[in-house]
């Protein structure tokens, strides 16, 4: 009965403040968004006061980054590629952090994804419409499982996940080193690389399905769209399930969570695992659709890049989208820069860092805003 | 066994000696950061910008003493940074260390094609030699493993000894430790907590820079891009595995330098050597899963300080 009561009340508060809530939220929204745009011409404009400062041109090497990054059939086929691992560590890393967890191990869970893909294309011959699918699962429960561990000793130890999935992720490397030089090896070269994948594993070219005249005769493939549908898929999960809803309660306040009856070691153990299937993934794609084969230590730290795309991206699955094609573009362009304004491509990486820092600092923003809302409160309250 | 014994020579502990130094003053630089609260994952970049600076210091003034002096200066600098963003802007430390990770890869990189022209590495520069330290050397194997050493790995020896004792038995240790486990209580007691954090941060960063010098001036004498090649994370496993403690970091160093040491002889055995690097990791977290006693981390570790 109170309950009722006190609902109808609140419907009735609720609905008084739904005009003004509908403005704040629009308000919000856009600053949410423009918050992260803000960061990244912050970062260019620290980026360029760096090149300035070593006798660089910095309008010069920007107009070259985003001339390699954006125009031309092939570079913006290398942006949208570059992106694609990125979309899924960014996944990762920014499931976990809903939960309040630190994925700092995405790399290590990437190449077992790799591993587990690799291994699958190149021992069975299916058709192709059960060998990509079977494929990308293999990758992603293999990523899944070696997040799994870290998860199981937060719930049951307390160990931090920072520490544990960082090990873990040096461990996978090591293991797929191994894994590659001695099991998958191409026996034909002695160079560290496995075996080719078979031809019904390969992820169909984007060109092949879609007269899109941007990407004609590029190497971007479908997995660019299945990167996206995950986005989308994660999105709703986190907003529109029970698991999501669960894992974001424990992430906001573990303890009211255990007091509501959600358990906290389950949804660790879940918000990791899930988090390292996407990771997996990252790694699954970019064999089936890019590479073809594993290299040994072929990946560009996607696994690091991946923390900063979540952090950008605020952990929303859709700005991990932008965010991670941000982040592709840059990778892209350096190239270019280098050849055209001499800048070292090591530029990229400063680029990077800076973001990253831009995105630490955002406390200065928040701690500016709380303290402008309590002068008003104490405004309010005086009245 | 015939075997074993050509494996087990002096040279085989000296060589762990040197393989461990560098992960042993990083580790414990990360053992006093994270004893006053602050989370170190920065350590690889400091790593990174210590040997970059020595190099660049005893390029230009062909003094390696100068070159080391520089690194532990700058990577005191340098992790500034991490204090000021965790301590002032209480932002999270996971993040800002993986922040001064990348753009300390990225600065380094940068400066390394700027002032030599060359991408990848620099030009060789004047590094340190090994002393010979009189009559103890020539103990038979204690005198080789120990005493034929360079100067910063007896430096390190030192600072293992000096590190324990400041930490467990000083006021300074005892305030490093306090704003770590409780800093509300340290502050009631008048406990400055953001200047003793300063204070641990900093001198992780000089422990950082110095390991770099180490890895540069007495290793291979010159920079090559990305050399840390991720000792800042295993020295973050040694931390762990000793427990928060300099002296369980060293021997944890060592451990892994055991074993990497090992690893370079160990053609003759039919075990991978990617299964040796994998040590140092897999041991951590046996240890973090509770077979070797309780781990237990400083418990305000990451938690910035809001001081009312």
């Amino acid at each position: 009965m109170k309950t009722d009561i006190k609902d109808k009340e609140k419907n009735t508060i609720e609905r008084k403040n739904m005009s003004k809530f509908k403005d704040n939220k629009l308000g919000k929204n856009l600053l949410s968004m423009l918050v992260p745009i803000g960061m990244i011409f912050f970062s260019f404009f620290v980026g360029a006061i760096i090149m300035l400062i070593f006798g660089y041109n910095p309008i010069q090497a920007y107009v070259s980054l985003m001339r390699g990054a954006f125009v031309g059939n092939f570079n913006i086929a290398q942006t949208l590629l570059n992106s694609v691992p990125l979309i899924f560590t960014g996944l990762a890393v920014a499931f976990a952090f809903r939960c309040g967890l630190f994925n700092i191990g995405a790399e290590g869970q990437l190449y077992l994804g790799s591993l587990a893909s690799t291994y699958i294309a190149t021992a069975i011959i299916l058709p192709a419409i059960l060998h990509v699918p079977l494929i990308l699962i293999a990758g992603a429960l293999a990523g899944g499982l070696w997040a799994f561990l870290p998860g199981i000793l937060k719930a049951k130890t307390g160990s931090h996940e920072v520490i544990t999935t960082m090990m873990m992720s040096w461990i996978g490397v090591f293991f797929s080193s191994y894994v590659i030089r001695n099991i998958l090896k191409d026996p034909r070269t002695d160079l560290p690389v496995s075996k080719t994948i078979y031809k019904s594993a390969e992820l169909i070219k984007i060109d092949k399905i879609l007269p899109i005249q941007a990407l004609k005769g590029t190497r971007l493939h479908i997995g660019f769209f299945i990167a996206i549908l995950t986005a989308l898929l994660i999105w709703y999960i986190i907003k529109k399930t029970t698991i999501g809803y669960e894992v974001r309660a424990v992430g906001f306040n573990p303890y009211a969570s255990e007091y509501a009856g959600i358990s906290i070691s389950k949804n660790i153990i879940l918000a990791l695992f899930i988090s390292g299937m996407l990771a997996g993934l990252a790694g699954s794609v970019e064999i089936a659709g890019l590479h073809h084969k594993l290299w040994d230590r072929y990946s560009a730290m996607y696994g690091f890049t991946g923390i900063a795309i979540a952090l950008l991206a605020k952990n929303n699955p859709i700005g991990v989208i932008f965010a991670a094609i941000l982040f592709g573009a840059i990778q892209a362009g350096g190239k270019t820069m280098q050849l055209d304004a001499n800048v070292p491509v090591d530029m990229t990486d400063i680029l990077e860092g800076i973001v990253i820092f831009a995105v630490a600092a955002e406390e200065i923003i928040k701690m500016f805003i709380r303290a402008r809302e309590k002068r008003r409160f104490a405004r309010i309250g005086t009245t | 066994m015939e075997q074993l014994k050509g494996i087990l020579t002096p040279a085989l502990f000296a060589g762990m000696i040197r393989i461990a130094t560098p992960l042993a003053l990083t580790a414990i630089g990360g053992t006093i950061c994270e004893r006053s609260g602050i989370v170190n994952i920065a350590l690889e970049g400091l790593i990174l910008i210590g040997a970059f600076i020595s190099v660049v210091v005893s390029y230009f003034t062909g003094s390696a003493w100068l070159g080391v002096l520089g690194a532990i200066i700058v990577g005191a600098l340098f992790s500034l940074i991490l204090a000021y963003f965790s301590i002032n802007l209480r932002s999270d430390q996971v993040v800002v260390g993986t922040a001064i990770n990348i753009f300390a890869l990225g600065a380094t990189g940068f400066l390394t094609d700027f002032i030599f022209k060359e991408a990848g590495a620099t030009p060789g520069v004047a590094g340190l030699n090994p002393i010979k330290i009189p009559i103890l050397c020539n103990i038979p194997w204690i005198g080789e493993i120990f005493f034929q050493q360079k100067p910063i790995i007896y430096l390190t020896f030192l600072i293992v000894a000096i590190s324990q004792f400041i930490l467990f038995k000083t006021q300074i240790g005892l305030r490093i430790r306090a704003v770590g486990e409780h800093p509300r209580a340290a502050d009631t007691v008048g406990i400055n907590v953001y200047k003793i954090r300063y204070l641990a941060v900093t001198i992780s960063g000089a422990l950082g820079g110095l390991a770099g010098a180490q890895l540069a001036l007495e290793e291979i004498r010159r920079f090559v891009e990305y050399m840390s090649g991720g000792r800042g994370f295993i020295a973050l496993a040694a931390n762990v595995f000793g427990k928060w403690t300099p002296i369980g970091s060293w021997l944890g160093s060592l451990l892994f330098g055991f074993a990497q040491a090992l690893e370079l002889r160990l053609g003759i055995f039919k075990i991978s050597p990617e299964f040796i690097k994998m040590i140092p990791y897999a041991l951590t977290i046996i240890v973090l899963a509770g077979a070797m006693g309780r781990a237990t981390a400083p418990v305000s570790l990451g938690k910035p300080y809001i001081k009312d």
